[in-house]
C-alpha cells in the first residue's frame, strides 16, 4: 500500500507538491495524470526516495521511503530522463542492478530481451531512445520488485512495443500482484493499461477514481426539447460539466450515474436525446474545467 | 561485519569507480607521465644535487596533482549529485545515503593514494637507477604521507563542498574557501603582528614585493619555491603557526630532515581531513533536493560561503585608505553582483545584495579592527620608546602598505621618529640618512649606548658606538642589503625577553668553559651555509666585545649547542619564534651542514677538538686560494663562508665542488 498523507515539497521558494494525499492499493496499476509542472515526476521521486519530503509523508507498507533501504529493496523507479553508465551494454547494467535488487532475475531479463529483441551485449549509447525505454523496463521488471513507478513511461516507444510493454505489465502485475504507478501526458496510453487513475493539478491530486467509474459516470449529452428555448436551468438536477446551445440542440457534459441521469432527461420528454461516451481524455479536460480550467481552444 | 557492510558497500564503490574510469584514469596517466618526465629530466641534470628533494624529485605536476587529482576524483565519484539523471538512478536504489557517501569517498582515497604510490614508486625506480644520487628512504615514506594527506585533504573539502551544494561553480568557490582561509587568516594575523618577519623575507624587487602583498599565497608559493610544500600544507602550516606557535618547535625538533616536513602539521592536517569528510557525511545526509543548479544545503550557508569568499578579498584590496576602500568595494559589489549569478542562475535585487556586502565590510572591519587595538596593546606593553631594543626600517617603497604601517606602530610609536622616517625615507630608498637620523634621534634622548647593526655595505658609514661593554646580541638579519636594516639597541633582541637573553648568556658561559664549546668557537670566524646566491641568513648569538674602543664579535650558531637548543625550544613558544616563524627554515640548512660536517667528522674517528682544529688549520690555509663562484642553479650547496670581525663576507667555499675539500676529508681518515 503506498500512501501520501499531506505530502509537500518546495524548490526555495517554489512549491511543487502541496497537501497532497493519495493511496494506492496493491496489485493495481495506477496512472497519474496532469499538466505539465504538476508535480508528476516529484511526487514519483518523492516515492522512490530520491527527494526527501519539505512536509507530510510518502510511505510503502507504513514505512517512510526516503534512505530506507528495506523498503528500497522493493521499489524500481524508472524517470523520464533515462541514465545508463557510460559505455555500458544492458549485461552491465544487468550486472549492476543484480548487485543492487538481491531477486534481481537474470533468466526473466534475458528472456524479456530475447522478447524484445534487445542485444544485451552492444553499448547502451548506441541504442535509439525507445530502446532504451525497453531495455529500462526490463531491467526493471527483472529486479522482481513489487512497486514499479514509471515517469513517462510510453514515451518514445512505437505502437507494437507500447502494446508489448503493456501486457508485460499486466502480465506481472497479475502474477506478483506488483504495484505499477505510471506517468503520462497521454491519457490513451493509460485507458486500457490502468486501473486506476488520478489527476495532479499544481501540485495536488483533484480527484482520483478507477477507470471504469470514470467512463460511465461521464456523458456528452445532446437533447433538443420541444420548448425550444429551454436554457441550462432547465437541467439544475444534473450535475453540468459543460452546455452549450447550438439552435434548439443543447451540447452536455453530464456527470452522474447513467440511468439516473437517463430518467431525468427522458422526463424532460426531449425531441432528441443522445448520450454518447466520453473518452478519458474528454472525461479529463471536462474534470479540470471543472476545476476552472479553460480548454476551450483545444475542443474541436 | 554488517556495520562495516552498511558504511562500505564494495559493490556500490566499484560500480561507480568503475563508471569514473575514463576521467580517473587520464588524470591518473597526466599525473604520472608528469612524475616520470620531471624524474628523468632530474636525472640527466649534471648539476642536481646529490640528495634529491622533493620538490625536484615531483615539481610543478606533483603541485597541480595536488589540487587537480581529488578535484577530479570527486567530481566523477560524486557526479551524480550534479546529473539528474544519474541522481535518480543513484538515489532511487536501494542503497543507504550513509554507504552512498562512505562508499565514494573511500572510492576517491583509494585513487589518490594509489596514484602517490604509483608515483613514488616511479620516483624511487628513476632516482636510483642514477647512481650519483642518493635517495633517501625516509624522503620517499615522507613523500607518500605529505602528499597523501595534502590530496586527501583536498578530497574531504571537496567532498563537503558537493555535498553542501548542487552548483559547480558555487563547489568552487567553496572549496577555495575552506582550502585557503585558514592561511589567508592566519596571514593577516601574521601581517599586522609579525610584519618585519615578512620584511626580512622579501628579496624580491618592488614590485613583487607589492604583489605579494595583495595575494596570501603568491608569496608563499614564491618563496617555497623548490621546496616540498603544497599549497593546503602551507595553507595549515600557517594555521598551526597562528594557534599555537607550536610549527617551530616541531620543526626544530625535527631538524635532522632536509625538508619542513612535521608531523604535527600532519596530524592536524589529519584531523581537518576528518572534519571536513565527517561534515561532508552531515550535509550529504541532509540534502533534500538532489540536483538543482542553484541548489544549497540552506540559504543561510549559501550566504556564509558568499560572505566569506569576498571578506578576505575586500580586507585585502580594500582596506589600506579610504579611496581604494570604496574603489575596490565598488568593484566588489559588482562581482558579488555576478557571483549570485552564477550561482543562482538569477540576479537577485540590488537591495539584497548591498545589505549581504554591507555584511562583508563589517565583518572585514571587524577583523581588521580588533587587530589594530591588539597590535597597539602589543606595541604599548612590549616596547616603549624608553626602552628601546630594536627598530626597524624599511626603503621608502614599503611606505604606505599595510607591512609597514603595522611596523611603524609595532617598533616606532613615537610620533617624532615616525615622522622623522617618513620624511627621510620618502627620498631615499635606502633609508641611508633614516639611519643616521634615528641615530641622532637617539643620540638626542641621551641614549648614550646604542649601536646600529647593518648591512655589511653600511657598517663603517652607520656604525655608532658609544659605550664600552660587554654585550650578548641576538642578530637576525638578512644579509641582502635591499631588504631590511635592522637597528638594535643595548644588545637586547627584537623579541627575547632581557631574561631569556641573560639566560642564554649564563648557558653560554658556563659552555665556553667546556672543551667542546671552545673548540667550536672560532674567534673571528663563522661557518655559516648559504642558502641562495644573494642571500645569507643567520640565527646565531653574537658575543661582541669592546676592549680599547675596538670591537671583536664571536658568532655562535646557536643550534649547534645542545644547552642553546634547549633553551631555544623551550621558549619556542614566546615572541622571539613568532617572529621569526618563516625564517626557522633556514635551520634546515644548517643542519643538513651540519649533519654533513658530523658526518665526516665520525668517518675520521676523530674527537670534535681534533677535528675543529684540523678544519680551522685547513681553512685559514686554504680559504684565500679556493674561492669560487657557485653554480647560478644550485640552490642546496653547502658552502663553508668565511667572515671578518665585522661579519664582512671573506670568501665561500663550496664543499661538494671542492678538490681540495675532498682532500682535506681523505686525509681526516688518515693518522696525522
Amino acid at each position: 500500500m503506498i500512501v501520501a498523507e499531506n505530502l509537500g515539497k518546495k524548490f526555495r521558494n517554489k512549491t511543487v507538491i502541496r497537501q497532497m494525499n493519495c493511496s494506492i492499493k496493491e496489485g493495481s496499476i495506477y496512472g497519474l495524470v496532469g499538466a505539465n509542472g504538476a508535480g508528476k515526476s516529484t511526487f514519483l521521486r518523492m516515492l522512490a526516495g530520491v527527494y526527501q519530503p519539505s512536509e507530510g509523508k510518502a510511505e510503502i507498507n507504513g514505512e517512510a521511503v526516503f534512505d530506507n533501504a528495506k523498503i528500497k529493496k522493493e521499489i524500481v523507479f524508472i524517470p523520464d530522463e533515462l541514465y545508463f553508465f557510460p559505455n555500458y551494454n544492458f549485461r552491465m547494467m544487468a550486472d549492476y542492478y543484480a548487485s543492487l535488487y538481491e531477486h534481481f532475475d537474470h533468466h526473466r531479463f534475458q528472456m524479456l530481451c530475447d522478447h524484445f529483441k534487445l542485444d544485451t551485449r552492444a553499448r547502451i549509447q548506441n541504442f535509439s531512445k525507445g530502446m532504451k525505454r525497453q531495455g529500462a523496463l526490463i531491467l526493471a521488471l527483472s529486479t522482481r520488485a513489487h512497486y514499479f513507478f514509471f515517469d513517462e513511461t510510453f514515451d518514445g516507444l512505437d505502437p507494437v512495443m507500447r502494446s508489448l510493454v503493456k501486457s508485460v505489465l499486466s502480465e506481472d502485475v497479475a502474477q506478483r500482484n506488483s504495484t505499477v504507478l505510471l506517468t503520462s501526458h497521454n491519457l490513451r496510453e493509460l485507458e486500457d493499461l490502468c486501473d486506476h487513475m488520478g489527476l495532479l493539478v499544481e501540485g495536488r491530486i483533484m480527484f482520483e477514481s478507477d477507470i471504469d467509474s470514470l467512463k460511465t459516470e461521464m456523458f456528452k449529452v445532446q437533447i433538443a426539447l420541444p420548448n425550444k428555448n429551454f436554457d441550462r436551468d432547465e437541467f439544475r438536477q444534473l450535475k453540468v460539466l459543460y452546455y452549450k446551445k447550438s439552435g434548439s440542440i443543447a451540447t452536455m457534459i453530464v456527470k452522474g450515474d447513467r440511468e439516473l441521469v437517463t430518467d431525468v432527461l427522458r422526463s424532460k420528454q426531449p425531441i432528441i436525446l443522445d448520450l454518447l461516451p466520453l473518452s478519458l481524455e474528454e472525461v479529463f479536460i471536462y474534470e479540470m474545467e471543472g476545476y476552472g480550467y479553460e480548454f476551450d481552444s483545444l475542443r474541436l | 561485519m554488517s556495520s562495516i557492510r552498511s558504511v562500505f558497500n564494495f559493490k556500490v564503490f566499484w560500480q561507480n569507480f568503475r563508471s569514473a574510469q575514463g576521467l580517473l584514469l587520464v588524470a591518473m596517466i597526466i599525473y604520472q607521465a608528469g612524475i616520470l618526465i620531471n624524474c628523468f629530466s632530474l636525472s640527466h641534470n649534471p648539476e642536481v644535487m646529490q640528495v634529491i628533494s622533493f620538490s625536484a624529485a615531483s615539481g610543478i605536476v606533483s603541485f597541480l596533482a595536488c589540487f587537480l587529482l581529488p578535484l577530479a576524483a570527486c567530481a566523477t565519484l560524486f557526479d551524480f549529485l550534479f546529473s539528474k539523471k544519474k541522481s535518480d538512478l543513484v538515489f532511487s536504489s536501494p542503497v543507504p545515503r550513509k554507504t552512498l557517501y562512505w562508499s565514494n569517498w573511500a572510492g576517491g582515497m583509494l585513487f589518490l593514494l594509489i596514484n602517490v604510490l604509483v608515483a613514488s614508486l616511479i620516483l624511487h625506480i628513476t632516482l636510483l637507477r642514477n647512481p650519483q644520487l642518493i635517495v633517501e628512504n625516509g624522503i620517499v615514506l615522507r613523500f607518500l604521507i605529505l602528499w597523501s594527506l595534502s590530496m586527501a585533504m583536498v578530497y574531504s573539502i571537496s567532498c563537503l563542498s558537493v555535498a553542501l551544494t548542487g552548483n559547480r561553480f558555487v563547489q568552487f568557490v567553496l572549496i577555495a574557501v575552506l582550502t585557503l582561509l585558514p592561511g589567508w587568516f592566519h596571514y593577516t594575523f601574521q601581517t599586522q603582528f609579525y610584519n618585519y618577519d615578512q620584511f626580512s623575507q622579501l628579496e624580491y624587487t618592488n614590485q613583487k614585493a607589492t604583489e605579494t602583498l595583495t595575494s596570501p599565497y603568491s608569496m608563499r608559493i614564491v618563496q617555497d619555491e623548490g621546496r616540498i610544500d603544497t599549497l593546503p600544507y602551507i595553507a595549515f602550516d600557517k594555521l598551526i603557526s597562528s594557534l599555537s606557535g607550536m610549527r617551530q618547535s616541531f620543526r626544530v625538533t625535527d631538524y635532522n630532515n632536509h625538508t619542513a616536513f612535521s608531523y604535527s602539521r600532519c596530524w592536524i592536517m589529519l584531523g581537518y581531513l576528518i572534519a571536513a569528510s565527517g561534515l561532508g557525511y552531515w550535509a550529504f545526509l541532509r540534502r533534500k533536493v538532489e540536483v538543482a543548479e542553484t541548489s544549497f544545503i540552506s540559504e543561510t550557508a549559501h550566504e556564509a560561503v558568499r560572505i566569506a569568499a569576498f571578506v578576505p578579498f575586500f580586507y585585502t584590496l580594500g582596506m589600506k585608505d579610504w579611496i581604494s576602500a570604496l574603489l575596490y568595494a565598488g568593484i566588489l559589489l559588482i562581482l558579488y553582483h555576478l557571483y549570485d549569478y552564477l550561482a543562482r542562475r538569477e540576479l537577485i535585487s540590488l537591495r539584497r545584495t548591498l545589505l549581504s556586502f554591507l555584511a562583508v565590510v563589517v565583518i572585514a572591519s571587524l577583523i581588521r579592527f580588533p587587530m589594530r587595538i591588539l597590535v597597539r596593546r602589543e606595541a604599548a606593553q612590549q616596547i616603549s620608546i624608553e626602552e628601546v631594543n630594536s627598530i626597524a626600517m624599511a626603503p621608502s617603497s614599503f611606505m604606505g602598505t599595510e607591512q609597514y604601517e603595522a611596523l611603524l606602530q609595532l617598533k616606532l610609536n613615537d610620533p617624532a621618529l615616525i615622522q622623522l622616517v617618513f620624511q627621510s625615507g620618502a627620498k631615499n630608498d635606502y633609508a641611508e640618512g633614516s639611519v643616521n637620523m634615528i641615530v641622532r634621534f637617539y643620540q638626542d634622548r641621551s641614549y648614550s649606548d646604542f649601536y646600529v647593526n647593518i648591512s655589511p655595505d653600511y657598517v663603517e658609514q652607520l656604525e655608532t658606538l658609544l659605550g664600552e661593554n660587554d654585550q650578548y646580541q641576538l642578530l637576525f638579519r638578512s644579509m641582502n642589503p635591499e631588504s631590511i636594516y635592522w637597528v638594535e639597541a643595548n644588545g637586547v633582541s627584537a623579541g627575547l625577553e632581557q631574561e631569556q637573553v641573560r639566560q642564554l648568556a649564563v648557558l653560554l658561559q658556563q659552555e665556553q668553559q667546556q672543551q667542546s664549546f671552545s673548540d667550536l668557537l672560532h674567534e673571528t670566524k663563522q661557518i655559516a651555509c648559504r642558502q641562495a646566491d644573494d642571500a645569507y641568513c643567520f640565527l646565531n648569538l653574537a658575543l661582541i666585545s669592546f676592549v680599547n674602543g675596538e670591537r671583536t664579535e664571536q658568532s655562535i650558531d646557536l643550534l649547534r649547542y645542545q644547552s642553546v637548543f634547549q633553551l631555544y625550544s623551550s621558549i619556542v613558544n614566546q615572541q622571539f619564534l613568532k617572529v621569526y616563524a618563516g625564517n626557522v627554515r633556514f635551520l634546515d640548512y644548517f643542519s643538513m651542514y651540519d649533519n654533513q660536517l658530523e658526518l665526516i667528522r665520525q668517518q675520521s674517528e676523530l674527537d670534535y677538538e681534533s677535528f675543529n682544529l684540523r678544519l680551522s688549520q685547513w681553512l685559514s690555509e686554504n680559504l684565500p686560494a679556493q674561492l669560487q663562484k657557485a653554480p647560478v642553479s644550485s640552490e642546496e650547496f653547502m658552502t663553508i663562508a668565511f667572515y671578518d670581525s665585522q661579519r664582512r663576507s671573506q670568501g665561500t667555499i663550496f664543499i661538494e665542488k671542492n678538490e681540495k675539500w675532498q682532500e682535506f676529508v681523505n686525509s681526516l681518515k688518515q693518522p696525522e
